[in-house]
């Protein structure tokens, strides 16, 4: 994965992607709490450095750790504090939604959302702007 | 035909195609724009529609009003529209004093349904499964229902697009889609879920004009109308694409792009008329390392009042080898021309003409003209990069192609 950090200017201009997006995916979420504690507990963190791991199944999880300025990112990629705040969980978005495709290629997209994984993503509206970051 | 004069309108929020939606009939139902009872500050409308949306629990809250605060910045968390009443109907009457009918169902209406609404000239607000949305439904309007070689299309005004100014308040329009009924049949049936409708929009009083209007603002006047363009000839031609029912072509192999090329081409029937060469668009669609797609289109430029109209000419397929085509030597009649074929070079007047399943170009050169078929026809005795005299071709089109030439002169 190479090193990809999200900041606030990915969001200065929403770019729509032609492209079709593929429909096979394992989506993880954590919600906007689980997120303010990895930011917040201990050292105050830059950012979430985000990780994927493979479980004993086979299957893909993520990791979510503190990303603090200037580390190594180690395959991962991190998302800002102030993207978090400011632009990806904010009003009633709720939840971080990371969508982990293993085909046709490798790709992360990231999503703010008020609906979490288990929950109809019902309304109309969908979901918040998508970031996807090649893997 | 679809509904004249209906507003285009960008959504300006990622999760708010809800409230474009509704600005979108709140404008086509009240034509000048005249919305003097909604106060400047709540402005643009879509940030108006929210702000009733936050109030309807009975008041605005603080993160909610910092929301609207923000609103023309950019950043999520806008709210989407849930299921759990019939929101659109209320905000519709109590915003804009439009009455509306909203019902929630398992799929889509069906195709008579939306044709019979939009044949009267009623536009449908669609909540729905839409291609690109991974989780939820997207709001579109439906303005037109067509049929085409038995694929029926709903020509559909979707408020998702681009940003095209720094300042995201800035109105701007959505995009044109022409989308097979039947695709998003499935696509809603596959999946557990609701689809909201919303129809039968009728206005039920009329506000009083002021003496002097107020002073309009590009936020409410600029770029709201869009007439029909490259754009959507191009979307239509992607929505026929979706469920692959009219060009078997493999879509995994293709890859899409946006690329607009202005050249000289001509239709068939000005070709075989030998008439002057119109000026054409080729718009890409499809392209992959061994072949493209585009679509040709003819455009009579905007005047006055009138707005710009477009010709459907035809379907350019173009087909290409391994080896490079700059480098291929034209012959003609057993004589080396001496020309090149060379794709990006704009120093000769190139055609392609798809009639059905022919392919072919013609070069031109100090008046005199060299075609070259880029197809393998031999049934039809046009071979792969041959040249022809006109005469030549003319007689083989008007031998293989008589249907073709009998729509051609019944237009």
């Amino acid at each position: 994965m190479p090193d990809f950090i999200i900041t606030t200017a990915d969001f200065d201009s929403m770019q729509q992607n032609q492209e079709p997006i593929p429909a096979g995916f394992e989506l993880k979420c954590r919600t906007k709490a689980a997120i303010s504690r990895v930011l917040n507990t201990g050292n105050r963190a830059d950012g979430i450095l985000l990780r994927i791991i493979k479980r004993a199944s086979g299957k893909p999880d993520i990791r979510v750790s503190k990303y603090f300025n200037k580390q190594d990112l180690n395959n991962g990629f991190a998302v800002l504090r102030s993207v978090l705040e400011t632009k990806m969980l904010r009003g009633s978005f709720d939840n971080l939604n990371i969508y982990i495709y293993t085909t046709p290629s490798k790709s992360l997209i990231i999503a703010g959302s008020e609906h979490a994984c288990n929950e109809s993503g019902g309304g109309e509206g969908g979901e918040g702007v998508k970031v996807r970051i090649p893997t | 035909m679809s509904i004249p004069n209906f507003p285009n309108i960008r959504q300006v929020h990622s999760t708010i195609c809800w409230a474009a939606c509704i600005e979108m009939v709140a404008r086509f139902l009240n034509p000048e724009g005249s919305f003097e009872n909604i106060p400047r500050a709540d402005l643009p409308l879509q940030r108006r529609i929210l702000k009733h949306y936050y109030g309807l629990d009975g008041s605005v809250d603080n993160s909610e009003e910092d929301m609207l605060n923000t609103f023309c910045e950019i950043g999520d968390g806008y709210p989407t529209l849930s299921h759990d009443d019939n929101y659109y109907q209320k905000i519709l009457l109590e915003v804009f004093k439009i009455r509306s009918v909203q019902k929630f169902q398992d799929n889509i209406p069906t195709f008579s349904f939306l044709k019979r609404n939009t044949d009267a000239r009623k536009p449908v607000i669609l909540g729905l499964k839409y291609p690109g949305i991974l989780n939820g439904n997207h709001a579109v309007v439906v303005i037109s229902c067509v049929k085409r070689q038995d694929v029926k299309l709903l020509h559909i005004v979707d408020p998702f697009s681009n940003h095209t100014s720094a300042n995201i308040c800035v109105s701007g329009p959505g995009k044109i889609a022409y989308m097979s009924y039947s695709y998003l049949r499935n696509l809603n049936r596959s999946d557990p879920s609701l689809v909201s409708v919303v129809c039968n929009f009728e206005k039920i009083a009329i506000a009083s004009l002021m003496a002097s209007p107020p002073e309009p603002t590009p936020i409410e006047f600029s770029g709201l109308q869009n007439t029909g363009g490259i754009e959507d000839i191009r979307n239509m031609v992607m929505g026929l694409f979706l469920d692959e029912s009219i060009f078997r072509v493999k879509l995994e192999e293709l890859k899409m792009r946006e690329a607009v090329i202005t050249s000289r081409f001509q239709s068939l029937r000005q070709f075989l008329d030998e008439e002057p060469f119109q000026e054409l668009k080729l718009l890409k669609v499809l392209t992959s390392k061994k072949d493209s797609l585009e679509i040709m289109i003819a455009e009579t430029p905007a005047t006055g009042n009138e707005p710009a109209s477009y010709e459907f000419v035809g379907i350019r397929e173009s087909y290409f080898t391994d080896q490079n085509i700059s480098n291929v030597k034209l012959r003609f009649k057993e004589k080396n021309t001496g020309w090149h074929v060379n794709h990006f070079e704009p120093n000769y007047t190139l055609l392609h003409l798809q009639p059905g399943n022919l392919t072919f170009m013609v070069f031109t050169q100090e008046g005199e003209k060299c075609y070259v078929s880029l197809s393998e026809m031999p049934s039809i005795g046009i071979h792969y990069r041959e040249p022809y005299s006109f005469a030549d071709l003319k007689k083989i089109i008007r031998k293989h192609f008589p249907r073709y030439i009998a729509y051609e002169t019944a237009k």
